[in-house]
């Protein structure tokens, strides 16, 4: 049999037997009614009926159902405000500008004095308006039952009046013997944190504030130390590098500041420009950031130093300057080294190299072929250094010392968990139970507060005031937004308390500005102008210091040279195992927010735990499969965990994600499955490092299903693609993609004289000839006339009046970052569904990421495509709902009436996208999503972060994608308001899906294609018929599944990879081979 | 004989009545009420408690026989006050020295009917039927139901007595010509042969199962639609003094109307506005707006009970319609103005909605504010769409 061109897992491109029977099903289980009720966990549905049973039920159902529908119907209050605060306008959303825990700059949408909703600040220049998943779902932990409620003394209730005695008693005594008072914190980006903590460390001079990060940026810092004299993390300007060479650096998905990068990536990846950037990677796992790079390659992490020596050797060689002896001669595929180094030089000052490896001597090398290649300056800024990772990793070494030998007297953790994430987490897990004084700062009881003495819970950001620095210029303001909803207190209240002084933090806070900032600007003449303003923006730019000259020391690049090859040298053969951090839990600090367990990696696409990713060929070699439960050994410790082959990932390594398996993390991180793999984590050289050697596993004969997205929702029937004959592949239809060369110049031909993207658009413009239709009055528009006017010449109607709304989603913006996911699921009310529901492809999201992979299984392209309801005009949903609970509307969008529905699902079945979601079970009150879903009845906190203005759907009816119908409702009558005009129309940007609002590089358009003033109207022509030119950025649009005529109110536009058209050679060939690619 | 002497009472009856209306009319009560409710009702009531006038229920016969110095009286207290005449100064400090506000334009003649419907308002009245006044639909009642009953009751009487009466008489024929006498068993035979025709069963099956259907579906249309719900409320509040005879807009209090999906109940502070200084009320005195009161001073809010909930999974939106629609607030709700208690006036079914939006022309702007005369409704303009109330 054929195989498609882009497979989603290795059993498809193996066409396995299990594959093949599944992939035509909607319903993907084989099990009957019995088998289901037999498995079900919830008892209400684990009986066995007979004819008499299933009568008695009846009877009695119908009789309760008819008695209970006697009853009255419940009595319901209206309780209007005492005193209406005068800005709040019950019924419409309030915002407010403030700064998520990560530090980028959110508006907060609250609701009756409720924030429900976060977006990225538009007027922030760091992030221009987006937000990444961990922050959106950074919400939902304000209203998490398993937050710290109060304080507590020795785990037990205790008051704050208490606690505050108790500490200033053992603390004064402390201080006034000058005993050593540590305070270790996370970074802390606020400076009037800094401040505050340091005011309450002032007296004493053995006091010291320490901070880390659980996953270390510090070597980046040390090694611009030691190269320039700078303990600083610069800024990278992406936006200005025309060539970026990234070695393990993820820099799309978790590195350092995602959101920021992404956009600054982005400027230079548009295919309609003149040029675009291109990008290497050199990783072993599989990264987002790996999948949207030009070319890709797997190497193992031992390997990454002396790939960076050899680099730099054949830059500075083309440069003419001299090389580094004894350098042991290496190279990756295709001489990719060589190829990286001349375009590196030929793009000299214009070029980047990433290393995202917490290693000195990998960041040393780094930052000489960056200074050679004269990047310092307009692409990589020291002068206005990054500040969102401050840990230091050399001080956190000696504090943990001083634990060791008992030094330290008191011990305040604020923003940490070292007992969990830090590499001395044995260390603190000794020590904390013996100190004098021991205060934890958890807003959530974790693995240190259960050892410290005293904890005094932190508000959650949203019921705070502080501020940020994210860069040197960069700052914005956090200002609370609801009143903290249990009886805990921010934590700089808390130091400030201890410092004995009486102001309070807001108070602190507006002083310190007026001192720092408000003599920096010159915007505002008075304080209270510049403070009101400043918390209106949430943001404020200072103007950026001047690129400073710098002076390198480079001539430690022998030593580092040596360390770097030994290095690869005693790593040796075995497999060697890297742990890294997730897109959606990152560290784990918000491993008990259910939005992020559930969302699926963007790669792997698994969800509620971690795994272990091996490499492909190394688990043809090995036998090993997916769900396979093994035991990994490193040195001495050895976990259980499961196996998940991961196409693309470097021979030779192993992956874990840590943030998993931490016990007592709260309810809902107790539903999630995997392991802990910081005990994973070591030190070399006394920095973190994330990689070791010598790691084996064995097979325990027992598998354990992981829940994976995307084995299910296949969006084609391979059966099909046999009936219309061996050349005939669906999944080309679903995915279009191409290269530079080939899209910039229609000239371009390959090897055989053909440009095999102009071939594709005809044969696109061909697929579209003919059009069948149930609905003709819909289709005025489509009607075959050519021009959108009629024989009589008048201007053709268009079908949908006034507005007609429309999508477009980039693929080559999306860098699968999941940000439109969660974002969706915060707007709608998306009900989580949980890890044995996901298992049963039940999940419930409204907008999915589907990953394709194509071509080599050990080092695929892959292409991550948003899928959502496609709105199809001629919807294949609509013509079988046998009782019209889903329609067209006037304005084209597929409309579901969650009121009509009887839950046939015939919909579903015909829908070629599959973006239809059913509800199969009541997710409110069946007592498995008690811990998970925050629509969960009894969970009264967590029905807080619900959109009051969707509905929460129950069992039994359809729902999929609206077009979040309540925005475009709402902005609809503010348009006919404003203008007093029951024609108004939303101006283009007035109203934004949450999707679009929330996307980091701006791939999701929308807007109504009828106002020819609007972006969308650019990319759909006039008329669905006329073909736009080769040049316009409208021929890279396509609609999914073209020939089955759905006409969709989604467009695609193609996918183009910056390769030369050899390149390109390489990988068709390299398609061809799997496409015959055999599994013996 | 006896017939004659009912129907002279009764004529005597109608009569009585007659005239004792046409006698209070002489005084036009209904110029009396307009004047009173205008002039004098923000600090008189008809009877009761002092507000901060005397009620004036009692006043006409009071001052039955000083009729000219109550005319002075009303139209310039003040004077009267001043000139020292000692009736009006024994009045003035008999009611904590407030001055009343002379009303120099009322003629003899209006200040005798305020005091005539005054005097009428203040007769203890028989209920008017505070609840359950729907006024829409007559079959609501459910009295009109038995009465059917008994029309029906006594029609089946006469048709029972007819047949007996038929009965005799054919039997009484049969005998007189000789037949054989009609028996009860062949009566019987007859009756239920007649019962056991096929035909007369299928009749009695399709109309029992069309009329029960029928009245089903009727009933189950009913379903969650709370036409007429009246429900107690914790403050007696009484749209029709409010918004009636105060006229205060509904948009003073309800103020959300024009910005937000919600209309929008009050906030305490919204009363307070005037409840600060109007702390005795014409119908309760001060026990109502004692509530109120205690509400803003223990800064409690008040908890009303909903009247117009709309069906589930339904979304609506005030400024939409008021707004943009241009509609008033008693097309849906009704005469509130009018009423002492509100009810939900509509059945907000989704039959209702749909209803307006087909039959009603949409006032129509232009971009430019115009408006355009136009027959097209709401469902021209995609009224109907699900997704406009459903999401």
């Amino acid at each position: 049999m054929n195989k498609p061109r882009y497979w989603k897992e290795l059993e498809e491109l193996e066409q396995s037997p299990e594959f093949l029977a599944q992939a035509g099903k909607e319903f993907p289980t084989d099990l009957t009614v019995e088998a289901a009720l037999e498995q079900a966990n919830d008892e209400t549905f684990a009986f066995a009926a007979n004819r008499r049973d299933f009568l008695k039920v009846f009877g009695f159902g119908i009789t309760a159902a008819t008695l209970s529908a006697c009853f009255e119907a419940p009595t319901k209050k209206a309780i209007p405000y005492v005193n209406k605060p005068l800005d709040v306008v019950p019924g419409v959303a309030n915002y407010y500008a403030s700064t998520s825990s990560t530090g980028m700059p959110v508006l907060v949408k609250a609701r009756e004095g409720r924030p429900i909703k976060l977006e990225g600040n538009p007027d922030s220049s760091l992030t221009r308006g987006g937000l990444s998943a961990v922050d959106h779902a950074s919400l939902l932990s304000l209203y998490d039952v398993d937050r710290l409620q109060q304080p507590l003394k020795q785990q037990k209730k205790a008051n704050w009046a208490t606690v505050d005695g108790q500490i200033r008693q053992k603390l004064d005594a402390i201080m006034q013997a000058n005993g050593n008072v540590r305070v270790l914190t996370g970074t802390v980006l606020s400076p009037a944190t800094r401040a505050v903590i340091a005011d309450f460390l002032a007296d004493n001079p053995n006091a010291k504030h320490i901070s880390y990060d659980a996953v270390s940026y510090y070597a980046i810092a040390k090694a611009h130390e030691l190269d320039f004299g700078q303990k600083v993390i610069p800024s990278y300007r992406m936006e200005n590098a025309d060539v970026i060479a990234s070695f393990s650096c993820d820099f799309l998905g978790t590195w350092l500041s995602p959101v920021e990068f992404s956009w600054k990536y982005m400027q230079k990846r548009n295919p309609d420009q003149d040029s675009m950037s291109r990008h290497f990677q050199f990783e072993s796992l599989m990264t987002i950031t790996g999948i949207k790079a030009d070319l890709r390659f797997p190497i193992k992490p031992s390997d990454q130093g002396v790939a960076l020596l050899n680099l730099y050797n054949k830059v500075a060689q083309r440069l003419g300057k001299p090389v580094i002896p004894g350098v042991p001669e290496f190279n990756v595929a295709m001489n990719a080294l060589d190829k990286v180094a001349a375009e590196l030089v030929a793009a000299q000052g214009r070029s980047l190299v990433l290393c995202g490896t917490n290693d000195l001597d990998c960041q040393r090398v780094v930052n000489a072929i960056n200074f050679a290649l004269g990047n310092y300056g307009e692409v990589i800024d020291v002068a206005n250094p990054c500040l969102l990772k401050q840990g230091d990793d050399e001080a956190l070494a000696q504090l943990a010392e001083e634990l060791r030998n008992g030094q330290v007297n008191a011990l305040f953790v604020y923003g940490a968990n070292p007992a969990y994430n830090s590499p001395y987490a044995e260390v603190f897990k000794e020590a904390i139970p013996k100190l004098e004084l021991s205060v934890s700062l958890a807003s959530k009881e974790d693995d240190t507060s259960r050892l410290c003495e005293y904890v005094c819970p932190d508000s959650h950001y949203l019921e705070s005031w502080n501020d940020v620095q994210q860069t040197a210029t960069h700052y914005s303001l956090v200002q609370p937004t609801i009143n903290p909803i249990f009886d805990t207190r921010q934590a700089q209240d808390s130091f400030l308390k201890w410092s004995g002084s009486t102001q309070k933090y807001s108070a602190y806070l507006k002083s310190f500005w007026q001192a720092e900032f408000f003599p920096q600007q010159t915007t505002s003449l008075i304080f209270a102008d510049f403070w009101n303003e400043s918390l209106r923006k949430g943001v404020m730019a200072l103007p950026p210091a001047e690129a400073v000259e710098l002076s390198a020391d480079v001539q430690a690049l022998a030593e580092v040279a040596v360390n770097l090859t030994q290095q690869r040298q005693q790593a040796g053969e075995g497999h060697q195992l890297l742990v890294y951090e997730k897109v959606s839990l990152r560290d784990g600090e918000m491993a008990n927010n259910p939005w992020l367990q559930e969302l699926p990696d963007p790669v792997s696409r698994v969800s509620w735990s971690n795994y272990l990713t091996v490499a492909h060929s190394d688990a043809q070699e090995n036998g090993w499969k997916t769900h396979d439960v093994v035991r990994l050994k490193v040195g001495e410790k050895e976990v259980r965990t499961v196996v998940y082959v991961q196409p693309g990932q470097a021979k030779g390594t192993f992956g874990l994600a840590l943030g998993y398996g931490r016990e007592g993390a709260g309810r809902t991180a107790a539903q999630a499955e995997g392991v802990d793999a910081y005990p994973f984590v070591r030190l070399h050289n006394g920095m973190q490092c994330l990689w070791s050697t010598g790691a084996a596993i064995t097979r325990t004969g027992q598998s354990s299903q992981l829940a994976l997205i995307q084995k299910f929702n296949t969006l084609y029937d391979p059966a099909k693609g046999e009936q219309f004959g061996n050349d005939y592949d669906r999944t080309e239809h679903i995915i279009k993609e191409t290269v530079f060369p080939f899209y910039h110049d229609p000239n371009t031909v390959n090897a055989e004289g053909h440009n095999p993207w102009q071939e594709s658009l005809e044969e696109y413009s061909e697929k579209k000839k003919h059009l069948v239709t149930l609905w003709d009055a819909h289709f005025k528009y489509y009607e075959k006339e050519g021009d959108g006017h009629d024989e009589a010449g008048a201007s053709k109607e268009e079908a949908y009046q006034p507005i007609h709304w429309a999508m477009a989603i980039d693929l080559n913006k999306c860098t699968g970052c999941g940000a439109c996911v969660v974002s969706c699921q915060a707007e709608n009310n998306v009900p989580v569904v949980g890890k044995d529901e996901v298992r049963r492809s039940r999940d419930m999201y409204w907008m999915r990421l589907d990953r394709y992979y194509s071509g080599d299984p050990d080092n695929p392209d892959v292409v991550i495509q948003p899928m959502l309801c496609q709105h199809c005009d001629n919807a294949p949903c609509e013509t079988v709902c046998p009782v019209l609970a889903t329609v067209h509307s006037k304005e084209g969008i597929n409309q579901m009436a969650y009121n009509r529905c009887v839950g046939t699902r015939y919909c579903a079945n015909n829908c070629p996208y599959k973006v239809r979601r059913f509800n199969w079970l009541n997710y409110t009150n069946t007592p498995q999503f008690k811990d998970i879903n925050p629509a969960y009845e009894s969970n009264k906190l967590g029905h807080l972060v619900l959109n009051p203005d969707v509905t929460v759907r129950f069992r039994g009816v359809m729902e999929k994608c609206s077009f979040c119908v309540q925005r475009l409702q709402e902005a609809k009558l503010r348009a006919k308001i404003k203008n007093d005009s029951t024609l108004a129309k939303p101006k283009d940007g007035e109203v934004q899906t949450a999707c679009q609002q929330s996307c980091p590089t701006g791939a999701i358009i929308f807007g109504d294609r009828n106002d020819v003033n609007s972006e969308i109207h650019k990319l759909y022509k006039p008329s669905y018929w006329s073909e736009p030119d080769a040049k316009d950025p409208a021929a890279r649009g396509y609609h999914a599944l073209e020939e089955v005529k759905t006409l969709p109110s989604v467009k695609y536009m193609s996918l183009v990879r910056n390769r030369t058209v050899e390149e390109w050679e390489e990988k068709e060939e390299a398609v061809r081979k799997a496409q015959t690619y055999d599994k013996s | 004989m006896k017939l004659n002497i009912t129907l002279r009472h009764i004529f005597s009856l109608i009569f009585l009545l007659l005239t004792a209306t046409l006698h209070l009319q002489a005084q036009d009560l209904a110029e009396g009420e307009t004047l009173f409710k205008n002039n004098c009702s923000s600090c008189h009531r008809t009877s009761g408690a002092v507000l901060i006038g005397p009620p004036l229920g009692g006043a006409k016969a009071k001052y039955e026989n000083d009729k000219e110095w109550l005319h002075q009286w009303v139209r310039n207290s003040p004077g009267l006050i001043n000139s020292g005449d000692a009736k009006a100064v024994a009045l003035f400090e008999q009611y904590n020295r407030v001055l009343m506000t002379p009303f120099p334009a009322l003629t003899d003649e209006q200040i005798d009917n305020i005091l005539a419907w005054a005097e009428e308002d203040a007769k203890p009245k028989v209920d008017v039927a505070v609840n359950g006044t729907t006024p829409s639909d007559p079959f609501a009642d459910p009295k009109i139901y038995y009465t059917l009953l008994a029309l029906v009751g006594i029609l089946v009487m006469i048709s029972l007595i007819l047949v007996v009466i038929t009965a005799t008489l054919v039997s009484a024929v049969k005998a007189k010509d000789g037949g054989e006498p009609l028996t009860l068993a062949a009566v019987r035979t007859r009756t239920v042969s007649l019962l056991k025709n096929k035909f007369v069963i299928t009749a009695i099956i399709v109309v029992a199962l069309t009329g029960g259907t029928t009245k089903s579906i009727i009933e189950a249309r009913k379903i969650g639609l709370h036409q007429g719900y009246m429900p107690e409320q914790p403050i007696k509040f009484s749209h029709k003094l409010h918004a009636g005879t105060h006229k205060i807009d509904c948009e003073y209090c309800h103020s959300g109307v024009r910005k937000s999906k919600n209309a929008w109940i009050p906030s305490v502070n919204v009363c307070m506005n005037c409840h600060k200084y109007i702390q005795n009320g014409p119908q309760y005195g001060t026990e109502e707006i004692a509530k109120v009161l205690a509400a803003w001073n223990e800064q409690k809010p008040i908890e009303w009970v909903r009247i117009h909930n709309l069906p589930d999974h339904a979304y609506f939106n005030h400024a939409q319609h008021v707004v943009v629609g241009g509609l008033k607030c008693q097309t849906c709700h009704g005469p509130v103005e009018e009423m002492e208690v509100v009810y939900q006036f509509s059945d907000l079914g989704m039959g209702w909605c749909i209803d307006c939006h087909r039959k009603e022309p949409v006032k129509l702007k232009d971009i430019d504010g115009n408006i355009i005369p136009t027959t097209s409704t709401v469902e021209d303009m995609g009224g109907l769409d699900c997704m406009r109330c459903h999401y």
